[in-house]
């Protein structure tokens, strides 16, 4: 047994050790306590803006496919004469156009309809009558008189140049001296047309009376109903079909919004320890004259590691999908993950109350809790758990082409930001296991990869299947417990509102 | 100093409560800091890193003990967890028995200033440096030392003794040397 007489005069003197700290110091410490608040702030907002883009992309995305699916059911419903219906959606299309279309549609001797509306008009087009729908469909049947008139075949040929996909029903054109007050620029679809002619005074609005306005839409019923001077034909036509091909051209949103989720079980897979042997020449230079008194030997060949048992882990998120090709998905999102696994260790060592301590209470010491240890061992388990913001990209590739249960392989990489954690680290030099945040590497890279099934739900794609994640990046940005990556595995759940 | 109006203050997170603290203490922590480290930067990263603890954890200080322990408490534990982060410590922390020093009994006077005593203390191999510190000067026993550290008690218990015998031989031939000195410097 020592003589404390040595150690009380070291006390003494190591209590008078004193030194000035450089300002700095103060300077990082009230950035960290008072600038706090101010980079969690950041933080909410690095990961919320996405999020808040992802959902306002989504939202914008169902509210669009609304009108375009009434559009497609005025299609389906309206009978196609020669091949030369087109669709008209654009509700855009003024009012001038339209009232000058009801006016006009009131004077014919069989007033049909005068609809300023209403969808899918179906008029038979008896002579100097024809459809009119200012901000709606039509259809156009063919009647001999149609068929008789060459003209009215080079206008239907010219309005429909090039058939589109999902066209329909003819549309009345917008018109200067109708009071029309949208403008459209020359279709290139409907150059054909231009060499036909209609009474040029239709188009300065000095013939009235509903056969020059229906003329202005079916050059060949002028022709034959008042013979009234060409007039340039293709020039309102091409107003029309610019119209219509606006419409019909605007492509289609191909993104597609909805949720994700899954449950399962995540563990931490440990490679196996390299040994670790202390070379001279490894020291930094300040240890040298230390390492002159003492000489070091090899060090230990095995190093203890505690079995991690898998734990509950699950994620929520939203996803943003896009069609690449028959077979092939594209997709993005941003989840929230959660991962837990358990390690052995023994007791935990929070409860220092020094037998000689000179200077510290127990009361002193008892309230610090932040830093527990424990020591290795099998007397309890601790659950290590793991708050994730992830931002996923995958490609979705479908296997098979059944319509009942189709397959999907799902593969991608995404990129996560550790959030937050409540975790112990073992560390293999000092054999004990410690809490510690700042050891973990806070942006993880992870590959992901699923195979999912297509339930058949109504009107919901719903897919569903196991799905594995594993972490490229180590857990930690030491080397303390040996190169750790966090391995989930568990079932996949897509839910996409609004698509079968 | 009112510590009890002073804490509170801080928890109100008046910015001159909290500098006046640091103030107070920052000084005689560095000190402790600077035991454990290799180096005066590694030990202001944990006077730093110790402080930042200090205010994040204040509303657990229950004022029935002192202040400056608290404190100093958070610092050693600042420390240890520093050297185990760390990797240019953490390959001299295993605490094995391969290399023997031998023990001795003796109970030197200390002559040295305390700044020459810290730096011999400082010369120690991390290992002993970290168990010399914690049971000579923080007062703990080899228990506590075995469990902070994951060693065993006899483990710390033998680290110790040969730390104190390699400390004891420099002070010896440090004091040697100087009083040579001092004899040549007399005229």
């Amino acid at each position: 047994m020592h003589d404390p007489k040595f150690e009380k005069e070291v006390q003494q003197k190591m209590a008078e050790l004193e030194f000035s700290p450089s300002e700095s110091v103060w300077a990082n410490v009230d950035a960290a306590i008072n600038g706090r608040r101010r980079r969690r702030a950041g933080l909410f907002w690095r990961f919320a803006l996405p999020g808040l883009l992802l959902v306002a992309g989504g939202a914008w995305y169902f509210l669009q496919e609304a009108p375009s699916k009434t559009a497609a059911t005025a299609v389906t419903h309206a009978p196609a004469a020669n091949g030369t219906t087109r669709t008209s959606d654009n509700n855009k299309t003024s009012s001038g156009t339209n009232n000058s279309t009801l006016s006009s549609n009131k004077t014919t001797p069989k007033g049909t309809n005068a609809m300023g509306n209403s969808t899918s008009a179906d008029n038979s087009a008896t002579p100097g009558n024809s459809s009119s729908t200012g901000n709606s469909t039509a259809t156009n049947k063919s009647t001999p008189a149609d068929k008789s008139a060459p003209a009215d075949k080079s206008t239907n040929s010219a309005t429909t140049g090039r058939p589109r996909e999902g066209s329909a029903v003819a549309v009345i054109p917008a018109r200067k001296g109708a009071g029309a007050s949208s403008t459209h620029s020359p279709d290139p679809f409907t150059a054909d047309a231009k060499t036909g002619s209609i009474g040029s005074d239709d188009l300065n609005g000095t013939n009235s009376g509903n056969v020059n306005r229906n003329a202005a839409f079916n050059p060949a019923l002028a022709s034959l109903h008042s013979g009234l001077s060409p007039i340039r034909a293709g020039k309102l036509e091409s107003k029309a079909a610019t119209t219509t091909v606006k419409t019909l051209s605007k492509p289609r949103n191909p993104w597609e919004a909805g949720f994700a989720g899954g449950a399962g079980i995540s563990s931490l897979h440990q490679m196996k320890l390299a040994n670790y042997s202390l070379v001279q020449s490894d020291l930094p230079a300040s240890q040298t004259a230390a390492n002159a008194i003492t000489t070091y030997a090899a060090r230990p060949t095995k190093e203890y590691v505690s079995t991690v048992d898998p734990g509950p882990a699950f994620w929520l998120g939203i996803v943003a999908q896009k069609r690449l090709g028959p077979r092939w998905n594209f997709s993005v999102g941003l989840d929230f993950h959660y991962y837990s696994n358990r390690v052995h260790v023994g007791q935990q060592v929070s409860g220092y109350t020094p037998s000689s301590a000179t200077f510290l209470t127990a009361q002193a010491v008892a309230p610090i809790q932040s830093y527990p240890y424990y020591s290795r061992g099998d007397e309890q388990s601790y659950m290590n758990r793991y708050y994730f913001l992830e931002l996923p990209v995958a490609i979705e590739w479908r296997i098979n082409r059944s319509h009942l249960l189709p397959l999907y392989l799902d593969g991608g990489f995404s990129a996560s930001y550790l959030v937050g954690a409540s975790a112990v680290y073992y560390n293999t030099h000092s054999g004990v296991y410690f809490k510690d945040a700042g050891v973990a590497n806070r942006t993880q890279f992870n590959l992901n990869t699923a195979l999912m099934v297509g339930l058949p739900v109504q009107k919901i794609r719903v897919l569903v299947g196991p799905q594995i994640q594993y972490s490229l990046t180590p857990l930690l940005n030491t080397d303390v417990s040996g190169p750790q990556h966090i391995f989930y595995g568990g079932i996949r759940l897509v839910v996409m509102p609004g698509k079968k | 100093m009112d510590y009890h109006q002073l804490v509170k203050d801080c928890l109100k997170g008046e910015k001159a409560a909290q500098k006046q603290l640091y103030d107070h203490f920052a000084s005689a922590m560095l000190g402790v800091c600077y035991r454990y480290t290799k180096s005066m930067v590694d030990a202001e990263d944990v006077l730093q890193e110790g402080f930042i603890m200090v205010f994040r954890n204040l509303h657990q200080f229950s004022f029935s003990g002192e202040l400056g322990g608290w404190i100093r408490r958070i610092m050693v534990n600042t420390a240890i967890n520093y050297l185990k982060k760390h990797s240019r410590y953490q390959t001299e922390l295993l605490f094995t028995e391969t290399v023997l020093h031998p023990v001795s009994d003796d109970n030197p006077e200390v002559s040295l200033s305390t700044k020459e005593l810290a730096e011999l203390i400082r010369q120690l191999p991390p290992g002993y440096q970290t168990i010399f510190n914690l049971h000579a000067v923080e007062g703990y026993s080899h228990v506590e030392i075995g469990k902070i550290l994951g060693i065993k008690e006899g483990t710390s218990r033998s680290q110790y003794a040969r730390a104190r015998s390699l400390l004891i031989s420099w002070i010896n031939k440090f004091s040697a040397t100087n009083k040579n000195e001092a004899n040549y410097a007399r005229p």
